[in-house]
């Protein structure tokens, strides 16, 4: 059983390239670590399974031909683009259909309002921000929150650079800010905590 | 339209687990691997999701709790400060502690609760997870390998 074209086998701890034949437990020969490997059996692409077949399309046929599969018919319009979608292609989300560019696209930006909705970060930031301002007097705690808070905006924000259509800007870069002015207020309250104590 | 022939009734396994960042719930399928992901806090949301026929190989092996570490850093690091700060009456003891809980959490981690990690290579890239179940391989093992042989599978009529 072979691939078409034989990926490249990588030892899991240190990465380096080794020859892994068959399903077994083997040794790396430069790190010495030893793992298992499995090796699938070959399978059928996912198709192949029959789940749906959409009707075919007739040679010459006047009835409208989906614009990712020309033998299949189309179904459906894509509600962003317009193109024609067999049923295959079809992608009903939050009350409307997509075809499956178009939704890789709404996805990828965040568009979706599942995807906005379930974006809460830039809130936990902020949240956690605050209350580190506000315990300034409990530092121990104060500082780990501070802390979180700034990594969690960071976070949030590169979140927001891969996917512009998210919320939350504003709250992210706000998270960031107080957090760094909670981190500043605490590092005095611990200094003045440890020059009272060497007093 | 024809339905596929339902095969033996087997209810998913499904497991979590954490990194510095996010939780990660890992849903083995009988047809693929689901991975979500969430925040501190918030629901899951899918990550990916890889289907059998796209899986060129599964690695497993030992490895370390960086959990359990991540945990003895921060307390040695609180260690320290609470002796910085108390370093004219008891600063030894508290680094002491801390020092001390920096050896025990890496003991729990590197030796006796290590992690069971496994990697699904695809041919767009890897995943990566870590769980303590040891009936994960097994199962892989099982839906990579007892699939039927191509010539059983209905012919191609579109596409």
């Amino acid at each position: 059983m072979a691939w078409a074209s034989a990926p490249v086998r990588t030892c899991p701890r240190c990465k380096s390239p080794v020859t892994l034949p068959a399903t077994g437990t083997y040794e790396c020969p430069r790190c010495r670590a030893s793992f298992e490997f499995l090796l699938p059996n070959v399978l059928p692409p996912a198709y192949l399974t029959g789940a749906i077949v959409p009707p075919r399309r007739a040679e010459g046929s006047e009835e409208p031909a989906c614009a990712y599969h020309a033998n299949n018919v189309a179904a459906g319009v894509c509600e962003r683009c317009g193109d024609f979608t067999c049923i295959l292609c079809a992608t009903p989300t939050e009350g409307r259909s997509y075809c499956t560019r178009c939704f890789d696209a709404l996805f990828q930006r965040g568009s979706l309002q599942v995807a906005q909705q379930q974006f809460t970060l830039p809130q936990t930031a902020y949240t956690l921000s605050l209350i580190a301002l506000l315990l300034f007097c409990a530092w121990y705690v104060a500082i780990p929150l501070g802390i979180a808070g700034i990594v969690l905006g960071i976070k949030s924000l590169r979140q927001i650079a891969r996917q512009p259509d998210l919320p939350g800007r504003g709250k992210a870069i706000a998270a960031i800010v107080i957090g760094c002015l909670a981190l500043l207020v605490l590092a005095g309250v611990v200094f003045g905590i440890f020059a009272s104590s060497l007093r | 339209m024809q339905q596929a022939q339902p095969g033996p009734v087997r209810p998913p396994l499904r497991f979590q687990f954490a990194t510095l960042a996010d939780v990660w719930r890992v849903t083995i399928l009988r047809d693929s691997i689901l991975l979500e992901d969430r925040g501190v806090v918030g629901g899951f949301r899918p990550n990916a999701q890889i289907f059998w026929d796209e899986v060129t190989g599964v690695y497993s092996w030992r490895g370390p709790n960086w959990n359990l570490f991540a945990i003895g850093l921060l307390l040695g690091f609180m260690g320290a400060v609470a002796a910085l700060i108390l370093i004219r009456t008891n600063g030894v003891i508290w680094l002491g502690s801390g020092v001390a809980a920096v050896a025990l959490f890496s003991v729990l981690a590197f030796v006796v609760r290590p992690y069971q990690w496994y990697r699904v290579d695809t041919a767009d890239g890897s995943v990566l997870f870590q769980t303590y179940k040891r009936e994960v391989m097994p199962l892989l093992h099982e839906y990579l390998n007892a699939r039927p042989p191509s010539s059983s599978l209905p012919p191609v009529t579109s596409l």
